[in-house]
């Protein structure tokens, strides 16, 4: 019996398009407003203790599923089950216990540690706002995190501002934030794109190692499907605010269903000279489309090769294939 | 909050070096000596700044004990003129800290947003849209003279831009991701607001508070220059530049002029501040070296 | 073969209150006609200034302190602005990371390379929309999108614009700083394919300037690993991938996951250095598993290998 922490069920979010309220009044006089379609009814499960992926380009809806999975955001529609409770609609205070047990890791650490506080406090703020220890053991678990996350000695770096240090050592800061409440489920979103591509490897490395410690389930969110291929048991593949496939790894990444999935890999270039040249490439015309006015039926279908008229009109719901690998799509690529 | 400017700004001598730090350090210099003048009046004057003390129009830098000459009523120039400091700095003072009601105002209405922002704005603007001195002069006229109430007529028509500069601050910092991160390890507004959307504020007022300084003291004296602020008894720059007046056609310029030049002093001093502090803080508004 | 640009022991730095930056640090490097150039780095490692001091655009208090860059026999160090200004665009082009920013939002799309074709050429107005528009569309833009502004294109779009006036005058090189990082893949792989063709068709040559190992193996012919302002490795694109020697190169190459490849993940220790108070010695030595004495002490030398390879490490010198 699978232990499922997440349950997506049907979520939606969608965004107005209009700021002001003289936009919002010209829009409902008009009769229509619009809105960008960010994520358009997906539904997924996370099990427990696996790194479940969440790839696409952007404006694909990732970045937006995983602020709404940690309820950042609050859904237009559907549900959000966490270890199953419905969080879906929760108002701020009842989801503060949530929080303990969830938490996200963004992806840009340059802006999302306070400039105005030190590592010290950064690490232990989650501590003190619930409570949790206090005077002399707040340090004492913060010193413990700060190593077991890499910022070696503990001491020195827990007096630093973060303007006093890298890129790395940022996201590792961040890091600590995340783990201090000895959280069960983190939402990672991107957080290796903005660092160096020398120091990439350690924090993916130094993620790995802390999920095994601390016991963890991943969602971890990416377009760099090598990044992806290395990290993820399961993979759910996103196009304009929809999932078209979702499956193992494995199976996703080396055996594409999808249309997209499959010109995704192959534009993929490859740090192999011979390799990277000379194999078949699938080229996509044009790019993705507006997210306000997605194409109808299925959304791929404008750039798809292998479209067919059904493709216009109906959208195809996700199915499974076979095993765990599900794929939605009227025409998908048969396995090999 | 002095000992981070310090650490931070005086204390690198690449700073010193620069025009900006060049103009905060004179404009301190100047703040400190009117300070000390200010506190220590009592004991420095060499009269009483009340009384008439000697024959009337003794020219400046003619007799020792009155160095800086008398005025009409034979009152020592200098005397007044170190007292008015004291007057001075003190309406100065209690109008910043009146009108800086108007940075918690900015923050919570930058935040929260919604209807309070836009009630909170539209009654901002308005008071932001009257003529400065017209409405001093007006709430100074209806509440009648008296330190106190000079301070408040000057801090009412400060306030606003207190709102506006910590407001529009607000909106950009709390669109940051750390606030966001801040949310997420569950922190309340209040906690928000107090740990990460103030402190990355606050830096933003600290230019407006020297302006103010500035401006209040130029206020101070016009409204006392009008009648309307503190009594014509009281030893102030611009009592006594009004009380002199007619002086200047018939060729005595020291019963104004040297109100005039502490106003002026005063003013210069607070706003090399402000200017040094600005460029400082925001190395963006800076031309290049 | 003679190559079409030279650069020899190229010093820029940036004297900053703080201390002064070595960015390009003794850098010499050639550029064939036709061939595209990787030059593979991270941040800070003088990649875009190299890049930049080629044209002359480093920005103050940078300046480039000595060396030479020969082109077509002159040397573009020693060349006065006015001169510089009929090389820019016009013999060697530049094309930047973002496009929306490199657009002026107040011009057509057109307009830009209209500009560039008059104020280099003088040539009439009406000739110049015709080729502005021919050029757009070989790059895959209809020609009728010549007359939109910047904000109507998407990112990929607005790249191709940059491309189509970077090369309307016909340039012998393109500098290219890190053209596809801010698009996506499929987008990415688009504009790559417009550098491969124009390279084929025209004989273009390609300074590619990038961080991402993966699209110079998909593009280059050469490649050189920048680190802290030197050039550690360089060598043909084959012999860096498959037979690489420095041991930054190593590291890089094995920490970085590839799809379809099951491989653990290489960690290089450390942290690349400040460049106001670089390591002594060879300035990988605090992160090489590989660093010995004399690597700490004493800067290493270029060694040229006889497959036309170049390394700055101590590991191939002969002492």
């Amino acid at each position: 019996m699978k232990n499922i922490l997440l349950e997506v069920r049907n979520l939606k979010k969608y965004f107005p398009v209009e700021r002001s309220l003289i936009e919002r009044f010209l829009a409902s006089v008009k009769g229509k407003r619009e809105f960008v379609h960010a994520v358009d009814d997906i539904s997924f499960d996370i099990i427990g203790g696996e790194t479940f992926c969440l790839v696409g380009e952007s404006g694909c809806g990732k970045t937006t599923t995983g602020r709404l999975v940690v309820r950042l955001l609050k859904p237009t529609s559907g549900s959000i089950l966490f270890e199953g409770n419905d969080i879906s609609y929760l108002p701020e205070k009842k989801l503060r216990p949530y929080r303990r047990r969830m938490q996200i890791i963004f992806q840009d650490p340059y802006t999302s540690l306070n400039p105005r506080m030190r590592v010290g406090k950064i690490v232990s703020h989650p501590l003190e706002i619930h409570g949790i220890a206090s005077g002399k053991e707040i340090k004492e678990l913060v010193l413990e995190m700060l190593s077991k996350v890499g910022l070696s000695p503990p001491d020195y770096f827990y007096e630093k501002y973060p303007h006093e240090l890298s890129g790395g050592q940022r996201q590792r800061v961040a890091i600590a934030r995340a783990l201090i409440l000895k959280p069960k489920f983190i939402v990672a979103d991107e957080p290796t794109s903005s660092l160096d591509v020398s120091i990439r490897s350690k924090i993916l490395k130094l993620l790995l190692d802390l999920k095994r410690e601390y016991n963890l389930t991943y969602l971890y969110i990416t377009h760099d499907l090598a990044t992806a291929y290395y990290i993820c048991d399961r993979i759910a593949v996103m196009y304009l605010g929809k999932i078209v496939e979702l499956g193992p790894a494995d199976m996703v990444l080396e055996e594409p269903l999808h249309p997209y999935t499959n010109a995704l890999i192959s534009a993929i270039p490859l740090p192999d000279p011979k390799l990277s040249k000379s194999r078949e490439k699938i080229k996509l015309k044009g790019e993705v489309p507006s997210p306000i006015n997605p194409p109808p039926g299925c959304r791929f279908h404008p750039r798809c090769p292998y479209a067919t008229s059904i493709c216009k009109v109906e959208e195809p719901k996700l199915v499974r294939v076979s095993g765990e690998h599900y794929v939605a799509c009227h025409n998908p690529l048969m396995k090999k | 909050m002095a000992g981070f400017l310090d650490k931070m700004i005086l204390g690198r001598k690449e700073v010193r070096a620069t025009i900006e730090g060049k103009m905060l350090i004179t404009g301190f210099i100047i703040v400190m000596v009117l300070t000390f003048l200010a506190i220590f009046a009592p004991y420095i004057v060499p009269h009483d700044p009340y009384k008439a003390v000697a024959k009337p129009y003794i020219p400046p830098f003619t007799d020792l004990s009155h160095p800086l000459g008398s005025n009409f009523l034979g009152y020592d120039v200098l005397s007044r003129v170190i007292w008015g400091t004291r007057n001075s700095l003190m309406v100065a003072a209690l109008a910043v800290v009146i009108a800086s009601i108007g940075i918690p105002l900015g923050l919570i209405s930058g935040y929260v947003g919604g209807i309070v922002d836009r009630v909170l704005s539209l009654l901002m603007d308005s008071l932001y849209a009257f003529p400065g001195i017209v409405l001093a002069v007006a709430i100074s006229f209806m509440l009648g003279p008296g330190l106190f109430n000079v301070a408040l007529a000057i801090a009412v028509i400060y306030i606003p831009t207190y709102f506006r500069v910590v407001r529009a601050q607000t909106l950009s910092v709390r669109e940051n991701l750390y606030v966001e991160a801040a949310k997420a390890i569950g922190a309340s507004s209040l906690t928000i607001i107090r740990s990460y959307v103030a402190p990355n504020v606050l830096l933003v007022a600290i230019p407006v508070l020297s302006l103010n300084f500035a401006d209040a003291i130029l206020t101070e004296a016009g409204l006392s220059f009008l009648g309307v602020g503190l009594p014509p008894t009281e030893p102030d720059w611009g009592v006594d530049i009004s009380g002199s007046r007619g002086d200047v056609t018939r060729g005595i310029w020291w019963t104004t002029m040297f109100p005039g030049l502490m106003i002026f002093l005063a003013t210069l001093g607070f706003m090399l501040i402000s200017e040094g502090l600005n460029a400082l803080l925001n190395p963006k508004s800076r031309m290049r070296q | 073969m003679k190559p079409i640009l030279s650069i020899r022991n190229l010093q820029v730095y940036y004297p900053l209150i703080t201390g002064v930056v070595k960015a390009v640090d003794n850098v010499s490097l050639d550029i064939y006609e036709g061939e595209v150039l990787g030059l593979i780095g991270e941040s800070g490692s003088g990649k875009s200034t190299l890049g930049l001091s080629i044209l002359k655009l480093v920005p103050p208090p940078g300046r480039i302190v000595n060396g030479s860059i020969i082109f077509e026999g002159t040397d573009l160090v020693k060349l006065p602005e006015t001169e510089m200004r009929k090389v820019r665009g016009r013999k060697i082009s530049m094309i930047f990371q973002d496009p929306s920013a490199a657009l002026n939002p107040l011009i057509k799309v057109g307009e830009h390379i209209v500009e560039m074709l008059i104020s280099h050429t003088g040539a009439d107005v009406k000739k110049a929309w015709k080729i502005a528009e021919e050029t757009l569309e070989s790059l895959g833009i209809p020609k009728a999108r010549a007359y939109d502004y910047p904000h109507q294109l998407s990112g990929g779009m607005k790249q191709r614009v940059m491309i189509a006036t970077a090369i309307v005058l016909k340039p012998k090189l393109i500098i290219a700083d890190e053209p596809t990082t801010a698009l996506d893949v499929i987008v990415q792989d688009q504009i790559l394919d417009i550098f491969k063709y124009l390279k084929s068709k025209f004989k273009l040559s390609i300074m590619l300037i990038t961080h991402d190992l993966s699209i110079v193996a998909d593009l280059a012919d050469k490649t050189a690993i920048m680190y802290a302002g030197k050039i550690v490795e360089y060598g043909t694109v084959d012999q860096i991938y498959y037979d690489p020697l420095h041991p930054y190169t190593r590291g890089l190459l094995a920490s970085i996951p590839q799809l379809g490849k099951k491989k653990e993940l290489y960690v290089i220790p450390g942290e690349p250095p400040d460049l106001r108070n670089p390591p002594s010695g060879c300035r990988f030595h605090p992160r090489c598993s590989k660093a010995m004495d004399i690597c700490r002490k004493k800067e290493p030398p270029e060694v040229v290998l006889e497959d036309g390879r170049r390394v700055l490490c101590w590991l191939y010198a002969k002492r």
